[in-house]
Protein backbone atom coordinates (compact mmCIF):
# COMPACT_ATOMS: atom_id res chain seq x y z
CA UNK A 1 0.00 0.00 0.00
CA UNK A 2 1.32 3.43 -0.68
CA UNK A 3 0.85 6.83 0.57
CA UNK A 4 0.17 8.51 -2.93
CA UNK A 5 -2.33 5.10 -3.69
CA UNK A 6 -3.86 5.67 -0.28
CA UNK A 7 -4.39 9.41 -0.60
CA UNK A 8 -5.76 9.33 -4.10
CA UNK A 9 -8.57 6.64 -3.04
CA UNK A 10 -8.93 8.84 0.47
CA UNK A 11 -10.08 12.05 -2.17
CA UNK A 12 -12.07 9.76 -3.78
CA UNK A 13 -14.06 8.72 -1.10
CA UNK A 14 -14.63 12.27 -0.09
CA UNK A 15 -15.55 13.35 -2.97
CA UNK A 16 -18.13 10.44 -4.02
CA UNK A 17 -19.47 10.65 -0.41
CA UNK A 18 -20.28 14.37 -0.29
CA UNK A 19 -21.91 14.40 -3.52
CA UNK A 20 -23.72 11.65 -2.35
CA UNK A 21 -24.53 14.14 1.03
CA UNK A 22 -25.36 16.60 -1.22
CA UNK A 23 -28.33 14.56 -3.11
CA UNK A 24 -29.61 13.23 0.21
CA UNK A 25 -33.08 14.45 2.26
CA UNK A 26 -33.26 15.52 5.27
CA UNK A 27 -33.40 11.95 7.23
CA UNK A 28 -30.99 10.40 5.44
CA UNK A 29 -28.45 13.15 6.22
CA UNK A 30 -29.78 12.36 9.91
CA UNK A 31 -28.58 8.76 9.72
CA UNK A 32 -25.71 9.41 7.99
CA UNK A 33 -24.25 12.12 10.68
CA UNK A 34 -25.22 9.56 13.15
CA UNK A 35 -23.45 6.36 11.13
CA UNK A 36 -19.80 8.85 11.17
CA UNK A 37 -21.04 9.96 14.39
CA UNK A 38 -20.43 6.28 15.52
CA UNK A 39 -17.48 5.70 13.35
CA UNK A 40 -15.63 8.45 14.86
CA UNK A 41 -15.93 6.89 18.06
CA UNK A 42 -14.64 3.57 16.88
CA UNK A 43 -11.60 5.16 14.99
CA UNK A 44 -10.54 8.35 16.84
CA UNK A 45 -6.71 7.15 18.05
CA UNK A 46 -7.74 7.07 21.78
CA UNK A 47 -10.03 4.38 21.10
CA UNK A 48 -8.28 2.11 18.16
CA UNK A 49 -4.94 1.01 19.78
CA UNK A 50 -3.08 -0.45 16.98
CA UNK A 51 -4.62 1.60 14.26
CA UNK A 52 -3.55 0.83 10.65
CA UNK A 53 -3.39 3.61 8.15
CA UNK A 54 -6.62 2.74 6.94
CA UNK A 55 -8.59 3.25 10.24
CA UNK A 56 -6.09 6.81 10.59
CA UNK A 57 -7.78 7.46 6.87
CA UNK A 58 -11.31 6.77 7.54
CA UNK A 59 -11.15 8.31 10.65
CA UNK A 60 -9.51 11.62 8.56
CA UNK A 61 -12.89 11.40 6.13
CA UNK A 62 -15.27 10.55 8.82
CA UNK A 63 -14.33 13.97 10.35
CA UNK A 64 -13.88 16.02 7.48
CA UNK A 65 -17.33 14.76 6.36
CA UNK A 66 -19.14 15.96 9.56
CA UNK A 67 -18.10 19.69 8.38
CA UNK A 68 -21.03 19.15 5.52
CA UNK A 69 -23.81 18.94 8.22
CA UNK A 70 -23.15 21.94 10.52
CA UNK A 71 -20.30 24.56 11.38
CA UNK A 72 -17.45 23.77 12.81
CA UNK A 73 -14.50 25.04 14.78
CA UNK A 74 -13.15 25.58 18.38
CA UNK A 75 -13.69 29.33 18.51
CA UNK A 76 -12.56 30.07 22.49
CA UNK A 77 -10.65 28.85 24.72
CA UNK A 78 -9.71 31.01 27.72
CA UNK A 79 -11.95 32.55 30.81
CA UNK A 80 -13.73 34.98 30.04
CA UNK A 81 -14.13 37.63 31.80
CA UNK A 82 -17.81 37.34 33.18
CA UNK A 83 -16.51 33.87 35.28
CA UNK A 84 -15.86 35.70 38.19
CA UNK A 85 -14.65 33.93 41.40
CA UNK A 86 -17.58 34.44 42.82
CA UNK A 87 -19.80 32.83 40.05
CA UNK A 88 -17.22 30.01 39.96
CA UNK A 89 -17.36 29.26 43.45
CA UNK A 90 -21.43 29.05 43.49
CA UNK A 91 -21.50 26.75 40.35
CA UNK A 92 -18.81 24.54 41.90
CA UNK A 93 -21.12 24.81 45.29
CA UNK A 94 -24.08 23.99 42.78
CA UNK A 95 -22.51 21.06 41.11
CA UNK A 96 -21.94 18.93 44.13
CA UNK A 97 -25.13 19.83 45.48
CA UNK A 98 -26.87 18.38 42.21
CA UNK A 99 -24.08 15.50 42.10
CA UNK A 100 -26.47 13.79 44.53
CA UNK A 101 -29.53 13.20 41.39
CA UNK A 102 -26.67 12.59 38.71
CA UNK A 103 -27.77 9.67 36.04
CA UNK A 104 -25.41 7.42 34.41
CA UNK A 105 -26.09 7.47 30.58
CA UNK A 106 -22.79 6.15 29.84
CA UNK A 107 -19.66 6.00 31.25
CA UNK A 108 -19.84 9.60 32.88
CA UNK A 109 -22.41 10.79 35.66
CA UNK A 110 -25.15 13.86 34.36
CA UNK A 111 -26.91 16.13 36.87
CA UNK A 112 -29.94 18.80 35.22
CA UNK A 113 -28.39 22.40 35.73
CA UNK A 114 -29.30 24.26 39.02
CA UNK A 115 -30.30 27.36 39.43
CA UNK A 116 -26.96 29.36 39.12
CA UNK A 117 -26.08 27.04 35.88
CA UNK A 118 -29.31 28.29 34.49
CA UNK A 119 -29.26 32.24 35.11
CA UNK A 120 -25.60 31.66 33.92
CA UNK A 121 -26.57 30.09 30.43
CA UNK A 122 -29.77 32.68 29.84
CA UNK A 123 -27.35 35.71 31.46
CA UNK A 124 -27.33 38.43 28.87
CA UNK A 125 -22.69 37.71 30.04
CA UNK A 126 -23.30 34.80 28.44
CA UNK A 127 -25.29 35.08 25.09
CA UNK A 128 -23.61 38.48 24.46
CA UNK A 129 -19.92 36.82 24.52
CA UNK A 130 -20.78 34.29 22.17
CA UNK A 131 -22.52 36.81 20.13
CA UNK A 132 -19.47 38.47 19.63
CA UNK A 133 -17.18 35.43 19.53
CA UNK A 134 -19.37 33.81 16.20
CA UNK A 135 -20.38 37.02 14.90
CA UNK A 136 -24.09 35.92 15.03
CA UNK A 137 -26.82 36.12 16.97
CA UNK A 138 -27.63 32.99 19.04
CA UNK A 139 -30.35 31.79 21.62
CA UNK A 140 -29.86 30.21 24.52
CA UNK A 141 -31.91 26.34 24.13
CA UNK A 142 -32.09 26.24 28.13
CA UNK A 143 -30.56 23.27 28.80
CA UNK A 144 -27.73 22.72 30.51
CA UNK A 145 -25.83 19.80 32.59
CA UNK A 146 -23.52 19.40 35.13
CA UNK A 147 -20.79 16.31 33.88
CA UNK A 148 -18.74 14.08 36.09
CA UNK A 149 -15.91 11.89 35.41
CA UNK A 150 -15.42 10.17 38.32
CA UNK A 151 -14.50 6.27 38.05
CA UNK A 152 -11.58 5.05 36.22
CA UNK A 153 -12.31 4.65 32.46
CA UNK A 154 -15.02 7.30 32.55
CA UNK A 155 -15.46 9.53 29.12
CA UNK A 156 -16.99 9.97 26.03
CA UNK A 157 -15.36 8.71 23.07
CA UNK A 158 -15.14 10.62 20.08
CA UNK A 159 -18.38 12.05 18.55
CA UNK A 160 -19.97 15.44 17.56
CA UNK A 161 -23.10 16.69 19.38
CA UNK A 162 -26.86 17.00 18.56
CA UNK A 163 -28.47 20.11 18.00
CA UNK A 164 -29.24 21.13 21.34
CA UNK A 165 -25.40 21.81 21.84
CA UNK A 166 -23.97 22.81 18.19
CA UNK A 167 -23.10 25.89 19.44
CA UNK A 168 -21.70 24.04 23.14
CA UNK A 169 -20.12 26.26 26.20
CA UNK A 170 -17.96 23.55 27.88
CA UNK A 171 -16.61 25.53 31.46
CA UNK A 172 -14.26 23.66 33.23
CA UNK A 173 -15.59 23.60 37.32
CA UNK A 174 -12.80 21.17 38.91
CA UNK A 175 -10.51 18.52 37.93
CA UNK A 176 -9.07 16.60 41.32
CA UNK A 177 -5.96 14.12 40.73
CA UNK A 178 -3.15 12.59 42.68
CA UNK A 179 0.90 13.29 42.05
CA UNK A 180 0.59 9.80 40.06
CA UNK A 181 -1.42 10.78 37.25
CA UNK A 182 1.17 11.49 34.19
CA UNK A 183 -1.41 12.71 31.41
CA UNK A 184 -4.46 14.14 32.96
CA UNK A 185 -7.52 13.82 30.92
CA UNK A 186 -8.55 16.10 28.61
CA UNK A 187 -11.02 17.52 26.43
CA UNK A 188 -9.78 16.51 22.81
CA UNK A 189 -11.36 18.77 19.93
CA UNK A 190 -10.29 17.42 16.65
CA UNK A 191 -9.33 19.93 13.60
CA UNK A 192 -11.23 19.25 10.19
CA UNK A 193 -8.10 17.19 9.21
CA UNK A 194 -8.20 15.13 12.07
CA UNK A 195 -5.43 16.75 13.79
CA UNK A 196 -6.09 16.49 17.74
CA UNK A 197 -5.74 19.18 20.20
CA UNK A 198 -5.73 18.41 23.67
CA UNK A 199 -7.12 21.29 26.07
CA UNK A 200 -6.96 20.48 30.03
CA UNK A 201 -9.51 22.94 31.05
CA UNK A 202 -8.88 24.97 34.59
CA UNK A 203 -11.74 26.09 36.78
CA UNK A 204 -13.33 28.64 35.40
CA UNK A 205 -11.92 28.09 31.92
CA UNK A 206 -14.59 27.80 28.89
CA UNK A 207 -14.44 26.17 25.30
CA UNK A 208 -16.47 27.50 22.87
CA UNK A 209 -17.20 24.77 20.41
CA UNK A 210 -19.06 24.28 17.37
CA UNK A 211 -19.63 20.81 18.96
CA UNK A 212 -22.26 20.20 16.03
CA UNK A 213 -19.61 19.67 13.10
CA UNK A 214 -16.77 19.40 15.42
CA UNK A 215 -15.36 15.95 16.35
CA UNK A 216 -14.32 15.91 19.78
CA UNK A 217 -13.81 13.72 22.89
CA UNK A 218 -13.60 13.39 27.12
CA UNK A 219 -10.48 10.92 27.40
CA UNK A 220 -10.75 8.37 29.92
CA UNK A 221 -9.57 9.81 33.97
CA UNK A 222 -7.86 7.22 35.47
CA UNK A 223 -7.98 5.65 39.20
CA UNK A 224 -7.77 9.01 41.81
CA UNK A 225 -8.88 11.52 38.88
CA UNK A 226 -12.56 13.35 38.97
CA UNK A 227 -13.55 15.82 36.56
CA UNK A 228 -16.44 18.00 36.51
CA UNK A 229 -18.04 20.54 33.97
CA UNK A 230 -20.90 22.60 33.30
CA UNK A 231 -22.11 22.37 29.23
CA UNK A 232 -24.33 24.98 28.54
CA UNK A 233 -26.48 24.64 24.52
CA UNK A 234 -26.82 27.60 22.65
CA UNK A 235 -27.93 27.28 18.83
CA UNK A 236 -27.93 30.12 15.99
CA UNK A 237 -30.59 32.59 16.48
CA UNK B 1 -25.34 23.61 6.03
CA UNK B 2 -28.84 21.74 6.94
CA UNK B 3 -31.10 22.54 9.76
CA UNK B 4 -31.21 18.96 11.31
CA UNK B 5 -33.54 20.36 13.95
CA UNK B 6 -36.58 19.96 11.47
CA UNK B 7 -36.75 16.34 12.38
CA UNK B 8 -35.12 16.55 15.25
CA UNK B 9 -37.73 18.30 17.49
CA UNK B 10 -40.40 15.79 15.63
CA UNK B 11 -42.07 12.79 15.95
CA UNK B 12 -40.12 10.99 13.45
CA UNK B 13 -39.45 7.23 14.02
CA UNK B 14 -40.80 6.64 10.23
CA UNK B 15 -38.91 9.23 8.72
CA UNK B 16 -36.07 8.02 10.15
CA UNK B 17 -36.23 4.51 9.54
CA UNK B 18 -37.37 4.64 5.23
CA UNK B 19 -34.37 7.50 5.68
CA UNK B 20 -31.88 4.74 7.03
CA UNK B 21 -32.95 2.43 4.08
CA UNK B 22 -32.27 5.05 1.17
CA UNK B 23 -28.93 5.77 3.23
CA UNK B 24 -28.16 1.87 3.31
CA UNK B 25 -28.56 1.38 -0.24
CA UNK B 26 -26.73 4.17 -1.44
CA UNK B 27 -24.20 3.45 0.35
CA UNK B 28 -23.99 -0.38 -0.92
CA UNK B 29 -24.08 1.14 -4.20
CA UNK B 30 -21.07 3.17 -3.87
CA UNK B 31 -19.34 -0.23 -2.05
CA UNK B 32 -20.41 -2.24 -4.80
CA UNK B 33 -18.67 0.38 -7.34
CA UNK B 34 -15.63 0.85 -5.58
CA UNK B 35 -12.68 -1.55 -4.99
CA UNK B 36 -9.21 -1.44 -3.32
CA UNK B 37 -8.62 0.93 -0.46
CA UNK B 38 -11.24 3.11 -1.61
CA UNK B 39 -13.88 0.01 -0.79
CA UNK B 40 -11.64 -0.81 2.28
CA UNK B 41 -11.92 2.77 3.32
CA UNK B 42 -15.47 2.56 3.38
CA UNK B 43 -16.28 -0.32 4.93
CA UNK B 44 -13.52 0.39 7.91
CA UNK B 45 -16.37 3.71 8.43
CA UNK B 46 -19.62 1.54 7.84
CA UNK B 47 -18.05 -1.03 9.81
CA UNK B 48 -16.97 0.53 12.79
CA UNK B 49 -19.99 2.88 13.11
CA UNK B 50 -22.06 -0.62 13.37
CA UNK B 51 -19.66 -2.09 15.85
CA UNK B 52 -19.81 0.79 18.30
CA UNK B 53 -23.62 0.91 17.80
CA UNK B 54 -23.48 -2.75 19.07
CA UNK B 55 -21.47 -1.90 21.63
CA UNK B 56 -23.75 1.05 22.98
CA UNK B 57 -26.45 -1.10 23.01
CA UNK B 58 -25.01 -4.29 24.47
CA UNK B 59 -23.40 -2.11 27.54
CA UNK B 60 -26.72 -0.81 27.14
CA UNK B 61 -25.10 2.76 27.46
CA UNK B 62 -26.51 6.40 26.08
CA UNK B 63 -23.82 7.67 24.53
CA UNK B 64 -24.96 11.74 24.36
CA UNK B 65 -25.45 11.74 20.47
CA UNK B 66 -27.19 7.89 20.51
CA UNK B 67 -29.14 9.40 23.29
CA UNK B 68 -30.21 12.36 22.04
CA UNK B 69 -31.04 11.29 18.42
CA UNK B 70 -33.12 8.67 19.98
CA UNK B 71 -34.98 10.93 22.76
CA UNK B 72 -38.40 11.78 20.84
CA UNK B 73 -39.47 8.15 19.94
CA UNK B 74 -41.10 5.69 21.80
CA UNK B 75 -39.16 2.75 23.29
CA UNK B 76 -40.52 0.58 20.93
CA UNK B 77 -39.26 2.50 18.20
CA UNK B 78 -36.01 3.28 19.57
CA UNK B 79 -35.10 -0.48 19.86
CA UNK B 80 -36.37 -1.34 16.31
CA UNK B 81 -34.27 1.49 14.64
CA UNK B 82 -31.49 0.52 16.99
CA UNK B 83 -31.51 -2.80 15.34
CA UNK B 84 -31.91 -1.72 12.27
CA UNK B 85 -28.95 0.67 12.19
CA UNK B 86 -26.96 -2.71 12.49
CA UNK B 87 -28.32 -3.84 9.01
CA UNK B 88 -26.06 -1.59 7.57
CA UNK B 89 -23.49 -4.20 8.21
CA UNK B 90 -24.84 -5.77 4.91
CA UNK B 91 -23.13 -3.10 2.89
CA UNK B 92 -19.80 -4.41 3.76
CA UNK B 93 -20.36 -8.19 4.02
CA UNK B 94 -19.21 -9.96 1.04
CA UNK B 95 -22.30 -12.31 -0.73
CA UNK B 96 -21.37 -16.01 0.86
CA UNK B 97 -20.24 -17.17 -3.24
Amino acid sequence: MSLDTLQKSKNELLSDINELITGMDMAEKINMQLLLSLAVGGLAPNNNKGSDEISENAFNIAVELMTQFRDAGLVKYERPSFMTNELLNALIKESKEVRKIAVRPGKHYLSPAGKVAEELALSNELVQYVNDALGYKVIPNEISSYLYYEEPGDGIPAHVDSDVFSINCIIGLSHEMGDHVENPSSLVVYSNDGKPKRILLKPGELVLLLAGGSVHEREPVVEGEKVSILTVGLRRG
Amino acid sequence: MVNLSMIINGSRAKELESGLDKLQAKLKVLSDNSKGEKKELLNRIISTAVKQNQETEANNEGANHLARYYKPMSTHDQLKLKLKFNDLINVVEMPAN
